[in-house]
């Protein structure tokens, strides 16, 4: 009988099964490309020559999940975004959300895949489906998800992109990305209706408006959670996944709280002027053609990198520069701003000319209102290390690279026809000569400038050819 | 009429209770080989102290006539056997006719010339088949009958039901019949395990008469396991095999009757295995037997056995062929997968059904005696699955999943190199269940708990769960047996049994996979009802309710039935010919009760439903033609009708009271006639049998993966016919040489074309009501329609023996799926076209051969250990089933219930199947003192 028992305890079954961690951890992928790579890579082949491709080579991307199929709007559609863009990907599993659900990381083994688009959205899925004319993407199939999908870890943020109807012109690239539009509604025919046919099951179109007459189509479809309930009536943000439909823009929601619409409807064209969008310094730059006016809506953004308290700046002038370049601009009164301030200023509208070779906005009598800008915060601009002869062989016309940015000159001479930098005097490196000029009502006018081989940061500027100016004697050392 | 008959029954009953005449009794038994319960011939069986004797047959059968009334003690003088055995029962004459019941003789090394045949095929085999889930165990234990000793160990292993019946040998436990009412299933798991307590036992083959129940179709066996009836001994044996369990370990023990009249008999056995055969399965049970028996007079004898087994075992599931030819094994089991590297079954079945009988005999008078039983039963039966909530479906063989799935060759191609070289792959991924429910995304908060307002409980949702699939019943039964000699001529017996029985069923949270709480809500009504907010409750009564391990959910209904029956037979027997008639009358109600109120069908789920009466009839009568007193001749004949069963009733029980169309009784009547030769080296029994069963209906369901929901499918006009022969014989050859064999060939088909109903669980929208199922003349499936074995064993005088089995099996035909065949099935394919073969024809798995050996071997060990007071021996039993490791025998075949009516491709929900074990062996030792 102690036999008996004894083999029968020893015999006895650990129940306790063991736990996986919670939240998930990143498999161990190298990640080779980014989405907008393999977007650019088959841009042509896909969207131009509609072709659906096999993918041959040892890609892996990877990218958070932004919208999954957990509502059924989306059905076996998964979409993922890692910051360069967004994607497609066909799966062929419903309610795969439970692997793979909004805010969950994926990598994608693409070796073995397809890409290819429908009705001009690229998308990615398991292979070159040929049963089908013209082909089309595959979607993966169930047992074979977990080969090319592998998931890391879950509740990464998602967080959309602010856009504006005006930008979604760029088809390419705001597809299948997480939007969110400010300032909509659905239009009046729209409202307080089902989002889709949960009987018939079919899917339905309804139309947002912004303020500016732009539209869009928001696409539901019957399978959806949230078919039977009805649309807002107010306006608000709309959180959603952007795509084309060949001509159509169309959002796809996720959810019904995605929809922020709480506030009172607009009347469409009695609103505000749009809040100005962000431009690149260069663009305007580029878009200059002839004296004139910048683009309505436009504002710069930089840090400024004139100095106003030394006087070798009109003290209603003031350079400021961005990652793409800078730029002058003339306020109609004196400014306070000082070197290293980050600023915004909206220059839509504002007059654009040459001033002697000097692109300035503002025009030659200053008319940007000082009440157009605001101080951001501070930030420094490190000056580009530059001869004079790439200053000078960069100058011509209104498109001159470096004109109005913050550049640094080292194994320089000054010469002059006095001792001070007052006027004109003239900087030699070796490469080429470049005129410094220094205002009379510049605190440091009257200084001496050191007669050896000094470094020299400055601003270049262009009177009918190119010229450099300090900030303060601080500048040369 | 019907009332007139009952009425009747219950007065031959009483009136036989108080004939008593005579002074002197008539003893008849029956004396077998413990170990195969082969007959003992030339035995001189005596009373202690007293010069009355008989000697047994060729059959073992003996009579001890002209005894006084009184007690005696039982002799025999068996050599090769253990003396004690069955020498200590104290016989107790005061009727004309005292019967004993067949004494099973342990083998023993003592002084022999003569051994019996010692095949070791017992024990293990029928634990196989318990566990299978099927219900061959009907016919357990071997017999006298030549047919039947050859075939019943043997053919189970590969699931043969004899005469393709499914449930229709009644087995009695110390008079209860085992029989659960839902379904008319045996209830053998009862007492599995215990296999040293139910040795005592009497069998009835065919439609002939018992003397302790009405019998069925198929026969009927007694146990009895009473304190009383149980040796005087103290056994320990341990077992090793490799089949369903790998260990099992068993202790009995028994006092013999003491002084005092007292009894009593106690049984303890383990089974266990950490993986069977099969990778996936384990199994754990535990098994217990207690009896305690007074007589308190020479009339009076009371017993108090309790009987129970726990059992808990992971289990096997059926495959697709594609999968088998793929992973290159017919042992691939989908039930089971990794969880952190170990594995796990998500299919454990826990059986606890102990049994509780009370029973009183009496011997009224000299002729008569009247047994009194008392039943009750309580048990938990659950099986667990996966179930889960708006998510993939995880089972590993689910067919999205299959390589056939896939359009794309190439795709296909890296599937199944996948399931070809990934074992993780290919089974249940548990951690991605418990990833799914444990991330953030599954966090969840459910507002109005329970339909109150403001209850609100936030935490993991989870998406996958653990079920227990649970059936918990409870049976009272009350079995009243009279047996009346009346004459030399006449034999009355008579019976009244009741029984009441309560099931319910229900889905319990076993285990949420790392997740915090689910919710009780319908996800296929939330797709089909989008407007209507309380369709998707399960239970109105408890909407949104947020349930936790232990909870019931999903559904929750009882089935009560309540069954009485009188019967009353007459045995004649004359120097030519004996015969009986017998006659059984029943009446049985049975209703559903809901407990939950569903909200898809609020107005006919919850509370009780209306009652279904039937009152059912049977006449059952047999004749014998004595040629000589070796050449039998007979003919037995039964007609009968029978009450449909509760699960074949109602269309969706788990959520609704609806009935199928036409409830009705089922018809039967059934015919069989053979020869008997009982020569003493030479038994031959050769039966030819025609049954026929008529309007029985079946419901079945299943999930649907088009209609997102399950999916009822109620048949009715089932007609079948069981025809067929049986041929046992058993040759002495001499020196020691035994030779068997036996062949049974069977018809067993439908005879009618069904009608099918399918309705939607989640709808009371019908699909197809009394859709024609061309279902004629297909072959009822289960098992082998035709078997057959031939044996030759060898008996040491050195007391052992071998013994070797050659056995083949054809004619093993798939269960169909008669949604197949309709004319929707198959419209608009061209009759002559192969695709139309394809769904049409009947699968048949091929016939297949296979080699068993077994030896034993036996040592008394008083022989060599001087100082033991007791008789003391030690046994070794050995067997290799399926020598030849032959993989490719289908126990289990049947099409699946879902087709492709669209593409009417049957292979894209193929047929399922399990193969028996390739070779298997099992080996016991076993330590007796008596």
């Amino acid at each position: 009988m102690v036999l008996f028992l004894a083999l029968s305890f020893t015999a006895c079954r650990d129940e306790q099964f063991d736990q996986p961690p919670s939240n998930g951890v990143n498999p161990d992928l190298t990640v080779n490309k980014t989405i907008l790579e393999i977007k650019d890579f088959f841009r042509d082949t896909v969207l131009t020559d509609k072709k659906t491709v096999s993918i041959d080579s040892s890609w892996v991307i990877s990218g958070t999940v932004v919208a999954d199929d957990s509502s059924g709007n989306y059905y076996k559609t998964m979409v993922i975004d890692d910051g360069t863009a967004g994607i497609l990907i066909l799966l062929d599993r419903s309610d795969y959300f439970r692997d793979y659900p909004i805010g969950r990381k994926v990598f994608i083994k693409l070796q073995g895949m397809a890409i290819g688009s429908y009705a001009g959205t690229m998308q990615i899925g398991g292979y070159v489906d040929n049963t089908v004319t013209p082909t089309e993407v595959g979607k993966i199939p169930s047992s074979l998800i977990s080969k090319y999908i592998v998931g890391g870890v879950y509740n990464l943020p998602v967080v959309p992109y602010n856009v504006s109807l005006a930008d979604l012109a760029n088809t390419y690239k705001w597809q299948s990305r997480l939007i969110k539009l400010s300032d909509i509604q659905f239009q009046p025919g729209d409202t307080s209706k089902p989002y889709a046919d949960p009987v018939g099951l079919s899917s339905v179109n309804r139309y947002l408006e912004d303020c500016y007459s732009g539209t869009i189509i928001m696409r539901t479809s019957g399978y959806c959670s949230f078919a039977a309930k009805t649309t807002p009536s107010g306006s608000g943000t709309c959180t959603a996944v952007f795509g084309v439909f060949n001509a159509d823009k169309q959002l796809t929601l996720r959810r019904p709280y995605d929809l922020e619409m709480g506030n009172g409807r607009f009347v469409v064209g009695t609103c505000p002027p749009p809040p100005a969008s962000l431009v690149s310094i260069s663009s305007i730059r580029t878009d200059y053609s002839g004296p004139g006016a910048v683009g309505a809506g436009k504002k710069i953004s930089g840090i400024v990198i004139s100095d106003g308290p030394n006087g070798n700046t009109d003290s209603k002038n003031l350079f400021i520069q961005d990652s793409s370049g800078g730029i002058c601009v003339r306020f109609t009164a004196a400014h306070s701003y000082v070197v290293g301030d980050s600023i915004e200023i909206n220059v839509g509208g504002q007059t654009i000319s040459e001033f002697n070779g000097l692109l300035q906005i503002g025009g030659s009598t200053p008319s940007v209102p000082l009440g157009n800008s605001t101080k951001l915060g501070t930030g420094t601009v490190t000056p580009r290390l530059i001869t004079i002869a790439d200053i000078l062989s960069n100058m011509s016309g209104s498109t001159d690279t470096y004109e109005s940015s913050l550049v640094r000159i080292v194994g320089v001479t000054i010469t002059g026809a006095t001792t001070t930098y007052s006027g004109s005097t003239t900087l030699s490196d070796g490469t080429g000569t470049l005129t410094m000029f220094t205002r009379s009502a510049a605190t440091f006018s009257t200084s001496a400038f050191p007669t050896g081989v000094v470094n020299i940061t400055g601003v270049i500027s262009d009177f009918n050819g190119a010229q450099i100016f300090i900030r303060n004697t601080a500048d040369v050392q | 009429m019907k009332i007139r008959v009952l009425l009747l029954s219950v007065l031959i009953l009483v009136v036989s209770s108080v004939a008593a005449l005579a002074q002197t009794s008539t003893i008849r038994g029956i004396l077998l080989d413990g170990l195969n319960s082969k007959p003992l011939p030339n035995v001189i069986v005596s009373l202690k102290g007293r010069s009355y004797q008989g000697t047994t047959n060729a059959d073992g059968e003996y009579e001890i006539k002209n005894v006084p009334y009184g007690n005696y003690i039982f002799e025999h003088n068996a050599t090769g056997f253990n003396q004690e055995d069955g020498n200590n029962a104290v016989i107790v004459v005061k009727s004309p006719l005292t019967t004993i019941a067949s004494k099973s003789l342990a083998h023993s090394p003592i002084d022999s010339d003569e051994q019996a045949a010692i095949p070791t095929v017992s024990i293990e085999q029928v634990d196989a088949s318990e566990s299978s889930g099927d219900n061959i165990s009907g016919v357990l234990g071997a017999s006298r009958d030549p047919f039947f000793a050859a075939t019943t160990f043997t053919f189970s292993n590969a699931r043969f039901r004899p005469r393709g019946y499914n449930n229709e040998n009644l087995t009695l436990l110390n008079g209860i019949p085992m029989e659960d009412q839902i379904n008319s299933r045996g209830l053998f798991g009862t007492w599995g395990g215990l296999n040293d307590i139910v040795r005592s036992r009497e069998n009835t083959f065919g439609l002939n008469a018992s003397n302790y129940t009405y019998g069925s179709l198929d026969g009927s066996a007694s146990i009895d396991a009473k304190a009383s009836r149980q040796r005087k001994q103290f056994q320990v044996s341990y077992a090793k095999s490799n089949r369903t369990y790998d260990n099992r370990l068993m202790a009995t023990y028994g006092t013999g009757l003491m002084k005092g009249g007292w009894s009593f008999s106690s049984s303890i056995s383990r089974r266990w295995a950490d993986e069977s055969y099969v990778k996936g399965t384990f199994y754990d049970g535990w098994s217990w037997y207690m009896s305690l028996e007074k007589r308190f007079s020479t009339n009076h004898s009371l017993s108090l056995t309790q009987v129970g087994a726990n059992t808990e075992n992971g289990s096997v599931g059926p495959a697709v062929q594609e999968i088998f030819d793929l992973v290159g094994d017919n042992y691939y089991n989908p039930n089971w997968g990794y969880q952190n590297g170990k594995v796990r079954n998500a299919n454990v079945s826990l059986r606890q059904e102990p049994l509780t009988v009370l029973t009183h005999e009496w011997k009224l008078s000299d002729k008569s005696e009247l047994e009194t039983s008392v039943g009750y039963q309580y048990g938990l039966n659950t099986r667990t699955a996966l179930d889960w909530y708006n998510s993939p479906d995880p089972r590993a063989d689910f067919y999205r999943r299959l390589p056939s799935y896939i359009e794309d060759p190439i795709k296909r191609a890296e599937a199944e190199e996948l399931w070809r070289t990934d074992e993780a792959y290919r089974q249940i991924n548990w951690d991605a269940l418990y990833n799914t429910n444990t991330n953030p995304s599954s966090f969840a908060t459910i507002e109005n708990v329970g339909g109150i307002a403001g209850n609100t409980v936030s935490g993991q949702r989870s998406a996958y769960i653990v079920t227990d699939r649970t059936v918990e019943n409870q049976r009272f039964v009350i079995n009243i047996v009279n047996n009346t000699t009346v004459n030399d001529h006449l034999v009355l017996t008579s019976g009244f049994n009741h029984s009441s029985q309560e099931s319910e069923y229900y889905l319990r949270v076993n285990d949420l996979l790392g997740g915090d709480f689910y919710v009780d809500v319908n996800q296929f009504a939330e797709q089909d009802y989008p407007e209507n907010e309380g369709a998707l409750q399960n239970n109105l009564l408890n909407p949104n309710n947020v349930v936790r391990v232990g909870d019931k959910y999903g559904y929750d209904y009882k089935a009560n039935i309540n069954k009485n029956a009188a019967w009353v037979q007459t045995q004649f027997k004359f120097n030519k010919v004996d015969f009986f008639l017998a006659t059984n009358l029943s009446s049985t109600n049975f209703y559903r009760t809901g407990e939950f109120q569903n909200g898809i069908f609020s107005t006919n789920s919850y509370g009780k439903s209306s009652d279904n009466k039937f009152i059912n009839y049977s006449f059952k009568g047999g004749l014998t033609y004595k040629l000589d007193g070796r050449n039998y001749l007979f003919v037995n004949g039964l007609t009968e009708t029978r009450a449909p069963l509760f699960e074949n009733t109602y269309v969706s029980p788990r959520t609704r009271d609806t009935k199928i169309n036409n409830v009705q009784n089922e018809e039967i009547y059934s015919f069989e006639g053979g020869y008997i030769l009982r020569a003493p080296k030479l038994k031959i029994r050769a039966t030819a049998y025609f049954t026929q069963i008529n309007n029985a209906s079946r419901v079945v369901n299943f999930y649907h993966e088009d209609f997102r929901t399950f999916v009822n499918y109620a048949f009715t006009n089932i007609d079948r016919r069981h025809t067929g022969i049986e041929i046992g014989a058993d040759v002495t050859l001499g020196q020691g040489w035994t030779a068997t064999g036996a062949l049974a060939l069977g018809q067993h088909y439908y005879t009618s074309r069904m009608l099918g109903n399918v309705t939607k669980d989640n709808s009371s929208e019908t699909l197809s009501e009394d859709e024609v199922i061309y279902s004629k003349n297909f072959y009822v499936a289960g098992g082998p329609q035709t078997a057959l074995t031939a044996g030759l064993s060898y008996r040491s005088k050195k007391f052992w023996s071998v013994y070797l089995n050659a056995n083949y099996y054809d004619r093993i035909y798939y269960d169909f799926n008669p949604a197949r065949r309709t004319s929707e099935g198959v419209a608009p394919l061209s009759d002559d076209s192969q695709q139309w073969d394809q769904i049409i024809d009947q699968k048949k798995a091929p016939g297949q051969f296979t080699l068993d050996a077994f030896g034993s071997k036996s040592w008394k060990l008083n022989s060599y250990i001087k100082t033991l007071k007791n008789p003391t021996f030690l046994v070794i039993n050995a067997g290799l089933t399926n020598i030849l490791n032959n993989q490719d025998l289908i126990v289990n075949g049947f099409e699946q219930l879902r087709f492709d009516f669209t593409e009417k491709n049957p292979e894209k929900f193929a047929a399922r199947q399990v193969y028996g074990f390739g070779t298997t062996f099992f080996a016991s030792v076993t330590l007796r003192f008596n």
